[in-house]
């Protein structure tokens, strides 16, 4: 089966992207196929190079890339990255900023990538702030 | 089991609920579901929405949004008519509860509980918003 | 037939009023308060529960681990998400 994980919360005030990560690892112990994570809302954080995580915790940025170096499409959604900061070198030039802030192993996509991929899976499952 | 439609194109249409429970201007997610719902429109998926409890809100007639700097509702709700999204629910147990009267807002059908039971069963996916 | 993820008791309380008996519930993160004061019949993320001190011996309440959460959503559509 193939599904389509969209994470809302943020890193450090949700359980949002820990759910995520567990429901995307046993779904690919079982041989399923996950489409994309999305991250939409407070959820594009969990894109932010910048984030330190704090010792005595699960370390969410690597567990994200290791599901990226697995194949999944961590796509995180463009307007709601861009409003809270979370941007990549395209970005960073065309609005004329600092620095770009997008972790290695994400990108930034349109809603579009979204729609497009529950129309194309079997299951959206959705993980809340 | 969900109906599919099959559009021109020989593609599945699935049918997309998206379900705003916020209300506009503090957390402004209801807007960004606005959007993510003619995104889908756009890309011919069949789309509804619901607003339930403090969602309900966003359905007050004359908001006046510039004078918190901020695009007005409506504004954004008529943007959808454009796209033929014209399947708007509203909870009446949530206009209930709040002393609101489904005459008081703007255009939408009410549903029951019962009725809201139903039209998440008839869904291939639903996209919230929750706080 | 659609399958409840209750996140919150927020979230349970607006899903038990649109959800039909027949439909499963799935608790998860703070969701699994509930178990202390309901005897629902549903299904819990165990180690959530756990994390939080939640036990629960009802017969009602059925403690999942992320693979059997999978299995659910395969056998269920749509997947609705409750936190509010």
């Amino acid at each position: 089966m193939n599904f389509v994980l969209a994470v809302h919360g943020a890193p450090h005030s949700s359980n949002s992207g820990e759910h995520a990560i567990g429901f995307a690892k046993a779904a690919m112990a079982q041989g399923h196929h996950i489409e994309r994570v999305f991250f939409y809302h407070d959820g594009v954080l969990h894109g932010l190079s910048s984030q330190v995580a704090p010792q005595s915790e699960n370390d969410l940025c690597k567990a994200w890339s290791e599901l990226a170096d697995h194949g999944i499409e961590l796509a995180v959604c463009i307007a709601s990255a861009i409003k809270r900061g979370v941007i990549n070198a395209e970005e960073q030039a065309r609005y004329e900023r600092t620095s770009h802030t997008l972790a290695a192993g994400f990108e930034l996509v349109g809603l579009g990538q979204l729609i497009a991929g529950i129309q194309h899976a079997d299951r959206y499952i959705e993980f809340p702030q | 089991m969900p109906i599919a439609t099959l559009n021109f194109h020989n593609k599945l249409m699935k049918k997309l609920l998206f379900v705003i429970s916020a209300p506009p201007y503090s957390s402004k997610r209801g807007t960004a579901q606005l959007e993510a719902a003619m995104v889908a429109a756009a890309f011919d998926a069949e789309v509804s929405l619901i607003f339930r409890g403090d969602g309900i809100w966003s359905l007050l007639p004359e908001q006046n949004a510039q004078q918190v700097g901020q695009r007005s509702f409506a504004k954004v709700l008529q943007a959808l008519g454009d796209y033929e999204v014209d399947q708007l629910y509203v909870c009446l147990d949530s206009l209930t509860s709040r002393g609101v009267e489904a005459a008081d807002l703007m255009q939408a059908e009410g549903l029951d509980l019962a009725a809201q039971q139903q039209l998440l069963a008839e869904q291939d996916a639903v996209i919230g918003a929750a706080l | 037939m659609t399958l409840h993820l209750v996140f919150n008791l927020q979230g349970l309380e607006s899903c038990l009023q649109r959800r039909h008996p027949a439909e499963p519930i799935v608790l998860l993160g703070d969701g699994t308060y509930a178990l202390s004061q309901s005897d629902i019949e549903c299904f819990m993320l165990r180690e959530d529960a756990a994390a939080r001190g939640i036990t629960s011996n009802g017969k009602n309440i059925h403690g999942i681990d992320y693979a059997e959460f999978v299995e659910l959503s395969t056998n269920h559509n749509p997947v609705v998400s409750w936190a509010d």
